[in-house]
């Protein structure tokens, strides 16, 4: 990498141009449910494999960037992720949006995506050996303590009781087992059932759960009819959002980090982000839950800085950090390009193009979001009676689109229905994803961890003797205990006045 | 009361809504009668492939690559698909369940004739007929450059003294991975396995010392062979590669194994359903024919090491001859060392 | 009505937990059962029911855990749920069987005349009257999503 060969794409109007029309797919892709930024990088890879590399990449990188952000406008107008990572945004930015201040949401989303993007992409650049040779020493082991963690940790955060915060992030386990095992290759809990073979696809899922569970809620939550959420005129002055930046900064690193560990990801970074945030922000500006904007913060920066550092793996080991990642990776076979030990030595150019892309599309996502977000922060106030048909529809096709399966369709539903139901009882369905998301790993990685350890003279050793395992053992029991109510409610005698849980229940996403 | 019965509907339609669209989900016949009046002027619109893995790994690469070099010839671009899930089968599966009109083509790696025994799918190369068999990426066996093991001879001794503790990075039950820790086995070495779920992961395990080595295509691990990051021992054929003279094949070490080591491993061939018109089919072998002269693709092929398998198999009896021969081979092995689910018996495939 | 018992039963908590405790227990059952059938005997380390196995004893943990939590909120919060809500329940039945209906619409229809009858209907069904809205936004959005994803996204609709 060379700042001059980086600089000199970013004076190049057709590279400009190109990177532009991929933040704008980007916005468009991210925004809409069901539509996810991996389907729209899978279908750049057709058009774009008689392009050159840099131009290819440049595009590529823009709707990388820009629509892992805009998961966060659907996800805070209409409480439906664009995709997992943004399933954090919802837990305080729709509420924020449902009081009128979407405006506000919105432009704090806007400034900690662009400051994640620019951190990741600055880590890529600056720091891809010593962080490669970290995510090295992470063995199977540590990654399925990983999940635990990132798990226990979303159990206690959006639920208003641990044990159904973990129970739903079981639920979502559950049904990551359905599905050809990935290691032997026989069919677990298909019940014969052809279209569950393949598993459970998350796209459909997600917006089942998110998208026609809200449908559900809200027409039996007895809206009035034709009733609107009025959208609060309100200026958000720049110095006020980036209050938040020093912790923004330490979110960035969690989420760079996390990036460059493949299979953990962006809704683990946002999860873990938002769990330091509850720790370390000690007055919020409302409770967290309901509308805090420093959740947002945490949530957004983590999220997007995943990208640089999901970038990390696949270059220098040829191991993509998640599903877009293992599309631009096949841009760069089908150049030509050999991503791996020798990469950055070898193609500095494309290095440059990917660094270059990378840092115009978070200028475009300061531009696009700053300049759309007013536009489209009217989508709160569409009368419910229209937007909710739209809604459904939307997450039919989206359901549909990810694999061209009607089966797709069926399970959207199911989660939809499910939702509700679990809704309706007070457990959130942010697990669920987790869970479901997370689930496949940690079954390999805890097979693999078993397999390794079986042949070595102290299994328990083998298993628990590092230091990595020791220290994420550690805290992931701390978790876990601390969260247990007897134990809580010790440790809410001694500070009664701090007690930031989330009154209702439905604030709970 | 009420209430309940409502409960039990929702239940109900939660049901059926899984179910419907089970059956729904099927195939969709696709302007197939269309298509028998149009049959010479094939293709007139875009063809998509299927390719049944993910991308970045070999039969995506050479998939995409063959891809380029064939919509060249027919004059229509070719969207590839990646359909990865349950060994290939899922893929497979879509291309049988989309029209006969042959715009939709699978580009399969060696799992369709193993996916019975394994008990995965009902699918064989039976259900397909071939267009090209195009490639095989060479298997090689890695350790990590800093390894204690500096020949295949090391290894295979330290295995031969310690059964059952040397890991080894592998594939999967039924993957080439596993065919070859079965040849292993045959000739009296045992290797501890350890699964990991695609072959670059498993290199992730060999250089971050999980595992001591594994066997892998050889276009995955060229890059880190030059960079020094792992070392090649030996190469899984019965000939050396041109490029490392001084790596031993695994038939010199390992003798009377020729007859296992001969086979390729990984096949990867563009196919067509049975009820694609013979018109269409031919349209489209004579497109890969020039498509496998392609410059662009000949450069790759030689690059990344890969066998040229249409220089020996290019009639359709060559290939159906070739599958056979193969499925035979490879799915007895599989279930003489009691890691089939199914006996290829049941499934007529004679034995060797 | 009398007793203890109904009451404890009656307890969301409870009532959930029994529910968990049955799939926890039955995932035990299905994964060792399956284990142990299986045609190809694969050691416990390398068993793809090994992992549900360790989720079924979480689940029938948590199952517990539940109970624990019931016992010590027993005293019953006051129902939020009044009289309307069962009116509303029936409302979510019936959007749910209407997406269903949607669905099965969609397989013998095709997509662009099932997307345009569902819309229309639901919109009707949440309250706007005036019919030529109602047509105008269901067959502009059918075609907008068509054109979106069909054309530009290249997604074969049934």
């Amino acid at each position: 990498m060379s700042i001059l060969g980086v600089l000199a794409y970013c004076v190049n109007i057709r590279f400009i141009i190109l990177t532009f029309l991929g933040s704008l797919a980007g916005m468009f892709v991210g925004a809409i449910p069901g539509l996810s930024v991996s389907m729209a990088t899978a279908l750049l890879v057709s058009i774009t494999y008689t392009w050159s590399t840099e131009d290819a990449m440049g595009t590529i990188m823009g709707v990388y960037v820009v629509g892992v952000f805009s998961g966060a406008l659907s996800a805070i107008l209409v409480n439906i992720p664009g995709a997992p990572s943004s399933v954090v945004t919802t837990m305080d930015g729709h509420p924020l949006a449902k009081r009128g201040k979407a405006f506000k949401a919105l432009k704090y989303a806007t400034v900690y995506s662009f400051i994640g993007s620019v951190f990741g992409l600055a880590a890529l650049a600056i720091l891809a050996k010593p962080i490669t040779a970290l995510a090295l020493k992470f063995q199977p082991m540590d990654y399925f303590l990983l999940a635990l963690f990132g798990l226990a940790t979303v159990g206690s955060l959006t639920s208003k009781s641990f044990s159904k915060g973990l129970i739903a992030a079981l639920i979502g386990i559950f049904f990551s087992l359905i599905g050809l095992d990935s290691v032997v290759g026989s069919p677990r809990l298909t019940f014969g059932i052809q279209g569950l073979k393949s598993g459970i696809a998350t796209v459909p899922a997600l917006v089942g759960l998110f998208g026609f569970a809200e449908v559900l809620c809200t027409v039996s939550d007895g809206y009035a009819e034709g009733e609107v959420t009025k959208l609060e005129k309100m200026v958000v002055k720049t110095g006020e959002v980036l209050k938040e930046f020093w912790h923004s900064l330490y979110y960035c690193v969690i989420g760079t980090f996390v990036g460059a560990l493949p299979g953990a990801g962006g809704p683990v970074a946002a999860f873990l982000a938002y769990s330091e945030a509850k720790r370390i922000v000690k007055n919020p500006s409302v409770p967290f839950g309901e509308g805090a904007v420093e959740g947002i913060a945490a949530s957004e920066s983590a999220n997007n800085a995943c990208i640089g550092g999901a970038l990390i793996p696949m270059l220098t080991l040829a191991i993509p950090g998640d599903a877009v990642t293992a599309i631009i990776m096949s841009v760069f076979y089908i150049h030509g390009l050999q991503p791996g030990p020798n990469f950055l030595k070898t193609s500095g150019e494309a290095f440059n193009a990917i660094l270059a892309g990378g840092f115009l599309g978070c200028i475009f996502l300061l531009v696009l979001g700053t300049l759309l977000t007013p536009v489209v922060s009217k989508v709160i106030s569409v009368p419910k009676k229209i937007l909710l048909p739209v809604v459904t529809v939307l997450c039919v096709v989206g359901a549909y689109a990810c694999n061209t399966r009607m089966f797709d369709v069926g399970l959207m539903f199911f989660f939809g229905i499910l939702g509700y139901f679990l809704r309706t009882r007070g457990y959130s369905v942010a697990p669920i994803t987790l869970g479901l998301v997370l689930g496949g790993m940690m079954d390999t990685n805890f097979r693999r961890a078993v397999s390794l350890a079986s042949t070595a003279e102290n299994p328990v050793i083998a298993l628990f003797g590092r230091p990595i395992t020791i220290v994420l053992t550690v805290i992931t029991f701390i978790t876990i205990i601390s969260n247990i109510p007897a134990v809580k409610s010790l440790r809410v005698k001694k500070v009664r006045s701090v007690d930031l849980e989330p009154v209702k229940a439905e604030s709970a996403i | 009361m009420f209430k309940k019965i409502l409960t039990g509907v929702l239940m109900t339609s939660l049901v059926l809504s899984t179910v419907a669209c089970g059956s729904g989900g099927g195939s969709v016949p696709d302007g197939s009668s269309a298509d028998k009046a149009a049959k010479t002027d094939y293709p007139t619109k875009a063809i998509t492939m299927i390719v049944p893995y993910g991308a970045g790994g070999t039969t995506d690469l050479v998939g995409r690559q063959f891809a380029q070099a064939l919509s060249k010839e027919l004059g229509q671009s070719i969207v590839v698909e990646n359909q990865a899930g349950a060994s290939g089968s899922v893929g497979c599966q879509a291309t049988l369940d989309a029209g006969n009109d042959g715009y939709t083509v699978l580009f399969a790696a060696e799992s369709l004739g193993t996916q019975r025994v394994m008990g995965i799918s009902e699918m064989s190369y039976a259900d397909f007929s071939p267009i090209a068999l195009v490639a095989n990426d060479p298997k090689v066996i890695v350790v990590a450059g800093n390894s204690k093991y500096n020949t295949i001879e090391d290894l295979l001794s330290d295995i031969k003294a310690n059964p059952g503790t040397i890991q080894m990075a592998y594939t999967g039950p039924g993957g080439s991975g596993h065919v070859q820790a079965l040849i292993m086995n045959k000739y009296g070495y045992e290797p501890a396995l350890t699964a990991y779920s695609s072959g670059s992961d498993g290199i992730v395990a060999v250089m971050g010392g999980q595992v001591e080595f594994t066997n892998s295509n050889y276009s995955t691990v060229k890059s880190y062979i030059e960079s020094g990051d792992l070392k090649m021992l030996a190469v899984c054929a019965t000939e050396r590669m041109e490029q490392y003279p001084d790596v031993s094949a695994l038939s010199e070490v390992m003798e009377g194994a020729e007859d296992y080591l001969s086979i390729p491993y990984t096949p990867l061939s563009l196919l067509v359903k049975n009820d694609v018109p013979e018109e269409v089919q031919e349209v489209l072998r004579s497109a890969a024919e020039k498509a496998e002269q392609n410059e662009d693709f000949k450069k790759f092929m030689d690059d990344n090491n890969i066998d040229k398998l249409y220089e020996t198999y290019k009639t359709v009896e060559d290939m159906n001859k070739f599958y056979s021969a193969w499925e035979s081979k490879v799915s007895w092995m599989l279930f003489d060392a009691g890691a089939a689910t199914n006996s290829p018996e049941d499934y007529g495939i004679a034995k060797p | 009505m009398d007793g203890h018992k109904k009451k404890t039963l009656s307890n969301p908590e409870i009532q959930d937990g029994i529910v968990v405790l049955l799939l926890g227990v039955a995932l035990l059952i299905y994964s060792l059962f399956k284990h142990y059938t299986a045609r190809v005997q694969t050691e416990w380390k390398m068993s793809p029911y090994l992992f549900p196995v360790l989720i079924s004893v979480f689940a029938i943990l948590l199952a517990f855990s539940l109970f624990a939590d019931g016992r010590r909120v027993m005293a019953p919060e006051e129902k939020k749920k009044d009289s309307g809500s069962l009116i509303n329940f029936k409302r979510v039945v019936i959007v749910a069987l209407m997406a269903v209906v949607y669905e099965i619409l969609m397989n013998v229809t095709g997509y662009i005349p099932a997307t345009v009858v569902f819309l229309m209907a639901m919109i009707r069904f949440f309250g706007e009257k005036r019919w030529w809205m109602i047509v105008v936004i269901a067959v502009a959005t059918s075609l907008i999503i068509y054109l979106l994803f069909g054309i530009l996204l290249n997604v074969r609709f049934p």
